[in-house]
């Protein structure tokens, strides 16, 4: 009866133990199961938002973290719960047709001493299970869900195809920021500057694909390299031009009146003219002094007859002979040069940043063939918006501050200077009429 | 017993049990031909101490197999014929003034035919519910109890009545009580055309069976003693009572035929007969225990009589064992998430 027993024993401890394996091979494939589900889902959602589970440039990298831990925690599930002994013991009866006798016997096993029968009972349950195959005995379950493996694993490759690139990383994520932020100074800077909004709005968009992890690495780098230079670039012409246009204000170069059109290097000629005139108010007064009035007198009658060309010419001559008498300076032919120069120089006195002479050395991309300021709309792509920028970044030095603006500052300062009476009495109708003329200002 | 008997011993009585078992079928069948399912219901409610009804037409042999036992078991047997204007004082018995040889009278208790190990009650469903009650106390008890005085039947004692199902005209078809006291209901159907060529060689021919005497009443109180050993576990144990439960409307564990035809569902004599007729067939089965299938193969005649049909289901013709077989493939073995793997 004792070697029955502890037969019995045996045999329930290899059934239960046999099940306990088995538990684990079938929780463990399915935790894998639902470790490859979860991977699929997060995949799928990273179509539309990134989902950072590692620190990896490559999602499918985290595929092997994460199904171990599924299976692991599976693993650990399966050795946590208890086996219901009696339990196994009626599926083995009902698997092996043993018609109840192992969970009878299982019952009976501590009251063998009450019941005549149950040694009867235990022997021939251990009798009946010995004759059983072990192959039988310990029935090897099948994990249903290893079948779905494949499927998994292909969904997951497949939508990680359809979502190439690598996560977004810390310093794609830091770049991103930073040329977020550079945008929003660019398009605090720019104003209402259609092509700084188009870079601005570019620059936002692209940090924050950045940010998500929408652009593939490599990609990334160029396009922020390009973007940083361009943005560079443009910062030190807004600053340029700003500069200049302070320093420069109502003059510019006379070689950018030959290249601008009309308007604008008429109006500058013009601004040459009204100083020349002040000169020759100046020149009156050195004749008050003593100095020679036939020149003036010369240019009056040249003045009348609109030949402006000659008025200028004739008091440049005056005035460089007044310098060479006096000491006064005319205004050179130069002034781009010659205001870069006074421009470093006042620079260099208070400090700032040097502006460097770049027209020589600027590359031949920058050099824009559109004149003026031009709205571009809808959305474009990078490389068009490069083109685009690139095609209207003016030349070093030039001002961006469009005609029409710069037409009323003018025109504001000319009638100011008309009616402080500043100009002279016998020379304030010859400037009126001029300006009516070429219509800064109306009668 | 338990404590008392070894273990060879047990062993030895359990081969002697299913030896003679064997060999009491095999007698009766040299006088009965076919009907072993009878044969087996009448033998599992003698060794489990029960009674059994016994229905069918008349002329199918049920006299004839009981008989048969009582001759083969070499137990007293008593045959009565109920009839309308019979008594129940011709069944139990009664006092008769007597006169010794002195001259002084005196009252004797003239046994009954019920003072018997068997005793065939023939037609039980014509006397009247006043005799057909004069039984319960002996069905039940296994005492008769005359003038204040009570007398013992010895053991074994079984009542094997039978009725017929198609006369119905003048029967007392028996109460509620009196049918839940019979251990197993047997339905005793026709031969077949081999057995009826068999019954007509043996029974118009001169041909005479002389049974031979294979048990008797202690070989009967022995194996009753032991049949009552055979472990029941938990689970078979509760699936019994979920059988019996199904039968009841209302319950947890009715079927939806049960909660329509039924009235008044089984007592828990039902499942005290399920759990012992198990238990012989498992022994029968030379199995130390009782499995599902002993239950199921029990079923029919241990709960047709004790389920009443309403009006819905008489008017329908549904029979009780198509219930009994709706309940069977409707109520699970294993419940409680414990339901055993395919």
């Amino acid at each position: 009866m004792l070697d029955n027993s502890i037969a019995f024993e045996k045999l329930v401890t290899a059934l239960t133990g046999r099940k306990r394996l088995q538990r684990l091979k079938c929780y463990c494939v399915d935790g894998g199961f639902y470790g490859l589900l979860f991977f699929l889902l997060i995949t799928i959602t990273r179509i539309f938002e990134p989902i950072k589970i590692l620190p990896v440039n490559n999602y499918l990298w985290e595929l092997g973290p994460v199904l171990a831990v599924a299976v692991l925690l599976a693993a650990a599930w399966a050795l946590a719960r208890p086996i219901d002994r009696q339990q196994q013991l009626i599926n083995a009866d009902r698997r092996l047709g043993l018609k109840e006798r192992l969970s009878t016997a299982n019952e009976y096993l501590k009251k063998a001493d009450d019941n005549a029968l149950s040694p009867l009972l235990i022997e021939d349950a251990v009798a009946r299970a010995r004759n059983i195959e072990r192959s039988s005995l310990y029935k090897a379950e099948y994990p249903g869900r290893l079948k779905y493996y494949p499927l998994l694993l292909a969904g997951i490759l497949l939508f990680s195809i359809l979502k190439p690139g690598p996560g977004a990383t810390d310093e794609l994520m830091d770049l991103g920021q930073r040329i977020e932020s550079s945008s929003r100074l660019l398009a605090a800077r720019a104003g209402e500057k259609s092509h700084e909004d188009i870079l601005f709005e570019e620059m936002r968009r692209f940090g924050e694909e950045l940010q998500k992890g929408r652009v593939a690495e490599q990609e990334a780098l160029e396009r922020a390299a390009e973007m940083a230079e361009l943005l560079q670039q443009r910062i030190e012409n807004l600053e340029r031009s700003s500069l200049s246009a302070e320093q420069n204000k109502g003059v510019d170069t006379l070689e950018q009146q030959e290249d601008v059109g009309v308007g604008t290097a008429e109006l500058k000629k013009e601004l040459m003219d009204l100083q020349a005139l002040e000169l020759q108010e100046r020149s009156e007064s050195a004749v008050d002094m003593g100095g020679e009035p036939e020149e003036i007198r010369e240019a009056e009658v040249l003045a009348d007859l609109e030949d402006l060309s000659a008025v200028r010419e004739l008091l440049k001559n005056f005035m460089s002979a007044q310098k060479g008498k006096k000491g006064l300076s005319a205004p050179p032919d130069s002034m781009a040069g010659d205001s870069l120069k006074e421009q470093n120089a006042t620079a260099g006195a208070a400090g700032t940043e040097k502006v460097e002479d770049q027209r020589d050395t600027a590359k031949p991309l920058l050099k824009s063939s559109d004149k003026g300021v031009s709205r571009v709309e809808g959305a474009a792509d990078w490389e068009e918006t490069k083109k685009i920028f690139l095609r209207s970044l003016p030349p070093v030095g030039e001002s961006i501050v469009p005609e029409e603006r710069r037409l009323i500052d003018f025109r504001r300062e000319v009638e100011e200077v008309i009616r402080k009476e500043e100009v002279p009495l016998n020379y304030r109708e010859y400037i009126k009429n001029y300006f009516l003329k070429i219509g800064i200002i109306e009668n | 017993m338990a404590n008392k008997l070894s273990e060879k011993d047990v062993s030895a009585r359990v081969e002697e049990f299913q030896e003679k078992y064997r060999r009491i079928k095999e007698e009766i069948s040299r006088m009965i031909v076919g009907q072993e399912d009878i044969i087996d219901g009448i033998l599992i409610s003698l060794f489990c101490g029960g009674h059994a009804l016994l229905e069918g037409i008349p002329g199918l042999g049920k006299t004839s197999i009981i008989k048969s036992l009582g001759e083969v078991l070499s137990l007293d047997t008593s045959r009565v014929q109920f009839t309308p204007d019979l008594m129940p004082a011709d069944i139990i018995g009664t006092n008769i003034l007597l006169q010794d040889e002195q001259g002084k009278r005196l009252f004797q208790f003239q046994k009954g035919p019920l003072f018997a190990n068997i005793v065939l009650a023939d037609e039980i469903n014509r006397a009247t519910p006043k005799t057909q009650s004069a039984l319960l106390e002996a069905m039940q008890e296994q005492r008769i109890t005359v003038s204040g005085k009570t007398h013992r039947l010895h053991p074994p004692f079984i009542v094997l009545a039978t009725q017929n199902p198609i006369e119905m005209e003048g029967t007392y078809p028996l109460p509620e009580a009196q049918m839940d006291r019979f251990f197993f209901k047997l339905l005793v159907e026709y031969p077949s055309v081999e057995q009826m060529s068999e019954i007509l060689d043996k029974t118009t021919c001169d041909y005479r069976a002389d049974l031979k005497k294979v048990g008797d009443s202690v070989f009967i109180e022995e194996a009753k003693e032991l049949i009552r050993l055979v472990p029941l576990a938990g689970h078979v144990k509760d699936y019994c009572v979920r059988l019996t439960q199904a039968t009841r409307p209302g319950t947890e564990y009715s079927s939806a035929m049960a909660e329509k035809y039924i009235r008044y569902g089984s007592s828990p004599r039902g499942a005290q007969s399920l759990v012992m007729g198990g238990k012989v067939k498992a022994l029968l089965a030379e199995r130390f225990n009782v499995s599902f299938e002993d239950i199921q193969s029990v079923v029919q005649p241990s709960l047709r009589h004790r389920i009443i049909l309403n009006f819905e289901g008489e008017a329908e013709g549904i029979t009780v064992e198509s219930i009994l077989d709706d309940i069977l493939a409707h109520t699970p073995e294993v419940v409680d998430g414990k339901k055993p793997a395919s």
